[in-house]
């Protein structure tokens, strides 16, 4: 059940106004083994058919962006008066620890789709779509019916019990006003296929069509600072809780930023990162950089830092490059710095901010910003290249990524910006330089080819010892008989 | 290569690169990265810490895992390449809820060598908590195990126990040491477990026991692990031509039995006698690289080696 502890709002609500969408497949939709759930009531919404078909497409969608993380969404389909507050993920992600009878099935190939589909006389609390309890209800349904055996695996869910409402309210009641309401939902973009939360290698994150950003949209920031302490090793050491699913992906920007410590002595690495969905912008730098203090690990060694924020969409202005917009997140650590346990984070929440910001008006080079997540754009590194790229970034609506200052091409061939300057870069001639990216494991790295065929020639081999080695070999490599 | 935090895995990589770079002791063999950057980087790094001073020790490292290319030269002939994996400990520290952990056990599987870091500092004194604690013993342990399980019939990588920071428990006996790492390490020394082990005490210098910030950069023993590994290495490569060169024998004799058989498989009889004799020009050629590093690189009084739990002298085997 819903959890009472999450805020909301209180509700008026019928019971069945609120409807569980399920739907769940082997790894391609369609295949066999699929189970729907559609409410009993589904003719307001569509037959049984057009119901399917639906569950099948937004799935497909959402498998398109790469399900190995949970990905939320709110989406209003056209020419309907329906919200479907909906949920994609690989079965692993909500069975957790439950077993079920599926033993012959691998459950990391069994998709899920799961939405609350409700008449959009209702508004959804959005600030509650990353509540970790939100998706129980649907959930329990989904594995009800796959523990069920019925022949022809559809499913009427059970209706949404009261306290489910504690997410949705009738729109007199709401507390925003109509115009923000509206203006909160259109920012979703019915036409686009969901709200992703994307990976850097995934394509449809770099969707040219524009985001829209909200002008009027208030100065809400939330910390986000990676680093170390005395005694524990790098982590997050602070961040909201709706971005705890994207970690693994927004932890990969920061570590990159803060790679080959050693040449961000007396220097700013700048970070800013665009999704359809968040925004984070930020600086690495040593910590002696801005402070006197807590400022050397146990072992004496000098920490590095990163201390920045992060937005929501629709995305306010982005910050002016000043350490001064960033530097007093640096006491997020100093509080931590005895801490001898890693899981001492600090849940930030977003708050308007007072920062310095750059001037727009300058001329930018928007048209040389890379917005394709196969390719880097790469300049050489001086504070006109950092400007402008800066100011160009602040001002895109597109999805992108920069770092400004990075040390090793290395980490710019192999990192996640798609942006970004390298620091004493004489080797560029053209800018920017473009590289495309290539597999990692299809690396034929920067050396010759080293092919010793005396070694590329073996056969294959059987469970057999071979007899004319020396003795110390046979004797060390085929066992004891030999020795 | 794995280890905790702040088990000196950054300055043995230095150290080891310049050493090996240089083919200091090495009579003929070098090391080079495959990559411009790192070489830049090493070099670098190498620069800061010969200086004097608190600027001369390398920040602590970001991220959990960094990979770098290697070759490795013999008489300015390329004798192998192989990646460097430095993994830098979080799962091996919260082993069982690791996201990356799968990734690294499958790693592992590929793996030729094995270095596992522990500092020198928690080998002074008497085995305690802490020492299990900060050195992650419990989570390499348990990979081990969990290694050795998936193994089965085929061998394990080779292990080498780098015992860095020496210079910290120089007071401490030699066998003494050794027993604690066995204590530490228990799987690696069990009887047919097929671990291939070497424990590898190095030191940046002699020195920078009693001055941190002023004492003399003389690495020790720093190229002896990367040596192993190779020897390990080719040891492992020759294994696999020689279980092929024993298959192809039985099917050339399978196929010689009988004067029809003979006559009407002839080319085949013919083909696989080529590949007998280019299978030991392998081994041959594998030998002599064994030997020279057997012969050149004196281990018997720095290190310690041991299979199935026993110790072993890697000399006797060239007699």
């Amino acid at each position: 059940m819903f959890s009472l502890m999450e805020r909301g709002f209180k509700s008026m609500i019928s019971s069945d106004s609120i409807s569980i969408l399920g739907y769940s497949c082997r790894s391609l939709p369609g295949s066999f083994d699929e189970w729907c759930l559609i409410p009993k009531n589904h003719k307001s919404i569509g037959s049984r058919t057009e119901l399917r078909n639906l569950l099948v497409t937004r799935l497909q969608s959402y498998r398109i962006l790469g399900i190995e993380y949970p990905h939320r969404g709110i989406w209003m389909p056209p020419h309907k008066n329906i919200i479907l507050v909906e949920m994609a993920c690989l079965a692993t992600s909500i069975l957790q620890n439950q077993s079920l009878p599926l033993t012959e099935q691998k459950l990391d190939k069994i998709l899920v789709y799961l939405a609350y589909v409700t008449s959009s006389d209702l508004d959804f609390n959005t600030s509650c779509l990353h509540s970790s309890t939100l998706f129980d209800e649907a959930c329990k349904d989904l594995i009800t019916a796959w523990t069920s055996e019925p022949s022809d695996k559809l499913f009427y869910s059970t209706p949404i019990k009261e306290n489910a409402s504690i997410f949705f309210r009738s729109k007199e009641k709401s507390k925003l006003t109509k115009e923000d309401t509206s203006k909160k939902l259109s920012s979703i973009n019915p036409e686009a296929t969901s709200m992703p939360q994307n990976t850097p290698t995934t394509k449809d994150s770099i969707n040219s069509q524009d985001s829209n950003l909200d002008e009027t949209s208030q100065n809400r920031w939330a910390p986000i600072v990676y680093g170390r302490t005395y005694n524990e090793d790098y982590r997050i050491l602070a961040m909201p809780a709706d971005s705890n699913e994207n970690e693994i992906w927004i932890k990969s920007f920061l570590v990159a930023s803060c790679r080959y410590p050693e040449k961000l002595r007396n220097s700013e690495r700048w970070l800013l990162v665009k999704t359809k969905k968040f925004c984070i912008v930020g600086v690495s730098c040593k910590a002696d950089y801005i402070s006197k203090d807590n400022i050397l690990d146990s072992s004496n060694r000098p920490i590095t830092v990163f201390l920045g924020y992060i937005s929501q969409h629709p995305f306010p202005q982005i910050p002016n490059r000043d350490i001064n917009n960033f530097k007093d997140l640096y006491k997020i650590i100093k509080d931590r710095w005895e801490s001898q346990i890693k899981s001492d984070r600090f849940v930030s929440e977003y708050k308007e901010m007072d920062f310095s910001y750059p001037d727009l008006n300058t001329t930018s080079i928007d048209q040389y910003l890379n917005f394709n997540e196969e390719q880097v754009n790469i300049w050489k590194d001086n504070e006109t290249r950092r400007q402008l790229l800066w100011v160009a970034a602040s001002k895109t609506r597109k999805p992108t990524s920069l770092c400004l200052g990075l040390a090793q091409r290395k980490d710019i061939e192999r990192g996640p910006f798609i942006n970004a300057t390298l620091a004493g870069s004489t080797a560029i001639t053209k800018e920017p330089e473009t590289i495309f990216i290539t597999n990692p494991s299809d690396d034929s790295e920067d050396s010759e080819s080293y092919d010793n065929t005396e070694y590329s020639n073996s056969p294959n081999y059987s469970d057999e010892q071979g007899n004319f080695f020396t003795r110390g070999l046979k004797a060390l490599l085929f066992g004891e008989e030999e020795r | 290569m794995l280890g905790g935090s702040a088990a000196g895995k950054t300055c043995y990589m230095i150290a080891m690169y310049k050493v090996m770079n240089f083919g200091i002791e090495l009579e003929g063999f070098l090391l080079k990265s495959s990559n411009i950057d790192d070489n830049a980087r090493f070099a670098e790094l190498w620069k800061l810490l010969r200086s004097k001073g608190p600027n001369r020790w390398p920040a602590s490292t970001v991220g959990e895992t960094n990979t770098y290319k290697f070759d490795f030269f013999y008489s300015n002939q390329h004798v192998v390449s192989f990646d460097w994996f430095d993994y830098r400990g979080g799962a091996l520290e919260d082993y069982e809820n690791a996201h990356d952990l799968k990734a690294l056990r499958e790693r592992l599987l590929e793996t030729s060598c094995l270095l596992v870091c522990v500092s020198g500092e928690y080998l002074a004194e008497d085995l305690d908590l802490d020492a299990y604690e900060k050195t992650y013993v419990s989570g390499i342990n348990q990979l081990i195990t969990d290694t050795q399980s998936i193994c089965e019939k085929n061998v394990p990588p080779a292990v080498v126990i780098v015992v860095t920071k020496s210079d910290l428990c120089h007071t401490c006996p030699e066998d003494e040491l050794i027993e604690k790492v066995k204590t530490m390490f228990a799987p690696l020394f069990a009887e047919e477990a097929r671990w291939l082990v070497m424990v590898c005490p190095v030191t940046l210098g002699e020195g920078l026991s009693s001055d941190l910030l002023k004492g003399e950069i003389r690495p020790v023993n720093v190229h002896l692990p990367i040596v192993f590994s190779l020897y390990a290495e080719l040891m492992r490569q020759g294994w696999i031509i020689a279980k092929s060169r024993k298959q192809y024998l039985e099917e050339l004799e399978r196929a010689s039995e009988g004067f029809l058989a003979a006559l009407f498989k002839r080319k085949f009889i013919t083909e696989r006698e080529r590949d007998i004799d280019i299978l030991d020009g392998q081994i041959r050629h594998i030998e002599d690289h064994v030997r020279r590093i057997s012969r050149r690189i004196n281990m018997k009084d720095k290190v310690h080696v041991f299979f199935d739990g026993k110790r072993i002298q890697i000399n006797d085997f060239f007699r």
